[in-house]
């Protein structure tokens, strides 16, 4: 049984196609790629898969289990846990706060939420995770007062603390300087490492195409190729998708 | 306690000048618990409620219809107006918090004026004509009528630190983070596996029930209700401006709101209230518009303000 799949799933918006019928695939310990042009419907997959929107059509299942008409808090409990688009961190509260935030909800009563704080082992856990991504020396400071890189940081060390299954990322580079993107990559590999699987969207070809073992490619709502990178790289499909249909003249 | 400005004057003045200020006290002290409940609902979970004062008049009537009706005790009664107020803030629970921000705050007023309204016409509540509470009984533990003040006075303090000891909880446990969380990203704190409804219906419920007990207490203050008196808008405006002008969202706000905007209240009534053209409610809210803009956030929020600005050295 696969980890993830989703089948046929269709997302309209009024009259606009969001998703047309998407279907993929993913392994427990796969790290996969979903490329394609903005507009292509990615982000909405995610959506979908997070429990954010509730699909027109298809079926999302996770280890066999369908994630549809659950709520993201769910989703999560479940086992998936996604970063956004632009970074969703809580700005007010302390990088260490962030992270506790994330802490396990399962089963958890507002009773039991209100009678203590977070239990040492937890602190420890979400310390540790601060440490991972390098952000110690900053457990105390506002995560407003962090840069834009070391909040995506933040954000997935909040997701981590929820030991998800299932990572969905969507374009966890966008907007990160070069030296934290490196980091970043190394973490994400080392977090596949320890056996979460990852899903992520990403516009950094280079990133993307260097992190995956598989990759979809998503246009107009609907999977329009799968396979490893390098096939995805020369695939007239996907090219197409990107850059328009070849001209006459044989140029590009 | 009893000091005249003067510390001459007779002593009967100094008396009234006691009842006065012990008077005073117990408002103050009521503004604390209403602020630190709308604090845990309004400054915590971030669910701006303007209709606070439904929960105060169903606490209050709650309890003087069960103490006029059925003879029950205003300290049993106290508990059922608090159980009452949530019940109703759990049914405006369900289909407010699909509103968010200004929307949740606007049909929260609607629904306050609404229950005023309803409160106005029904038969069995008084209408406009209010509830006396059985004065003749007074003093009554029992009934918890007194002549004197202290008594309130003590009932009040106790709920007040009690509420403020609750809020320091809040702030300590994983609570509060998960609160603060909810109030600052709904859609990010639910990725988490917070569940945003749950955590914000307990607060709202919580929050009505301190709310409905304070009105309890209200009645047994004053002996009289009416829906004029204990559900009126400006009681709602009043329990969000406490904990904001002090500081929402904190432990100290709502103290600080309440020992400065009451006794503020009380002053401009003494200096401008005499001229019956309302000239008090005006330098009022005009200390308060001014207050606002010179702090925004809260005195809580200046002074964390004042404190990073020392603790950083400015670089040139």
């Amino acid at each position: 049984m696969s980890l993830l799949e989703v089948s046929g799933v269709a997302k309209h918006f009024g009259g606009l196609t969001a998703l047309a019928g998407v279907d993929i695939t993913v392994e427990a310990g796969e790290i996969v790629g979903l490329i394609g042009p903005n507009g292509s419907g990615k982000t909405t997959l995610f959506h979908c898969i997070a429990g954010a929107l509730a699909p027109d059509a298809g079926e999302i299942r996770l280890s066999g289990q369908s994630l549809l008409g659950v709520g993201p808090h769910v989703v999560c409990a479940r086992g998936v846990g996604r970063t956004f688009q632009l970074v969703r961190v809580f700005p007010q509260l302390s990088a260490l706060d962030n992270v506790l935030a994330g802490q396990s909800h399962r089963a958890e009563s507002v009773a039991a939420a209100f009678s203590g704080a977070s239990r040492p082992e937890v602190k420890r856990r979400a310390v540790a995770l601060l440490d991972f991504m390098g952000l110690t020396d900053h457990a105390t400071t506002p995560a407003s007062e962090l840069s834009y890189g070391q909040q995506r940081l933040l954000e997935l060390a909040t997701v981590l603390m929820g030991e998800p299954d299932l990572l969905l990322l969507d374009e966890p580079t966008a907007g990160v300087n070069p030296v934290l993107v490196d980091r970043l990559l190394a973490r994400l590999r080392e977090i596949n490492r320890r056996g979460t699987t990852i899903v992520l969207i990403e516009h950094n070809m280079e990133a993307v195409m260097g992190l995956s073992s598989r990759m979809y490619a998503l246009a107009m709502g609907r999977t329009i190729a799968e396979g490893t990178p390098e096939a995805l790289r020369s695939n007239p499909t996907v090219l197409e998708s990107y850059f328009g249909p070849p001209r006459a003249t044989g140029r590009r | 306690m009893a000091h005249s400005p003067t510390g001459l004057l007779p002593d009967r003045r100094r008396h009234d000048n006691t009842i006065y200020y012990e008077h005073v006290l117990i408002v103050c002290l009521l503004y604390v618990v209403l602020g630190q409940a709308w604090n845990l609902v309004g400054g915590y979970a971030g669910q701006w409620s303007l209709g606070h004062a439904a929960f105060f008049g169903l606490g209050a009537y709650t309890s003087t219809l069960l103490l006029l009706r059925a003879n029950v005790s205003p300290w049993l009664g106290m508990v059922a107006g608090g159980l009452v107020a949530a019940a109703i803030a759990c049914a405006i629970a369900f289909p407010c918090f699909k509103l968010r921000t200004h929307y949740f705050a606007m049909a929260t007023l609607a629904i306050g004026e609404t229950v005023r309204v309803l409160f106005l016409a029904f038969d069995w509540t008084g209408g406009a004509n209010g509830l006396v509470l059985p004065v003749q009984r007074i003093p009554s533990t029992r009934d918890m009528l007194w002549a004197d003040k202290e008594p309130y006075l003590l009932i009040i303090l106790v709920m007040a630190i009690a509420m403020t000891l609750v809020i320091v909880q809040v702030e300590r446990s994983r609570l509060g983070i998960y609160l603060r969380a909810i109030n600052q990203d709904e859609e990010a704190a639910a990725r988490l596996g917070i569940d945003p409804r749950r955590y914000k219906l307990a607060a709202l419920a919580g929050s009505a029930f301190i709310t409905g007990m304070t009105g309890t207490f209200y009645a047994q203050y004053t002996t009289y209700i009416d829906p004029f008196s204990v559900m009126p808008p400006m009681l709602s405006v009043r329990m969000v401006l406490v904990p904001v002008f002090g500081g929402h969202g904190t432990v100290a706000g709502p103290i600080i709101g309440a020992f400065a905007l009451i006794p503020l209240s009380e002053a401009v009534r003494v200096f401008w209230g005499g001229r019956g053209i309302g000239i008090d409610q005006v330098v009022y809210g005009a200390i308060i518009v001014g207050l606002t803009l010179w702090m925004p956030g809260g005195v809580v929020a200046l002074w964390r303000r004042r404190r990073r600005a020392r603790l950083v050295p400015r670089v040139a």
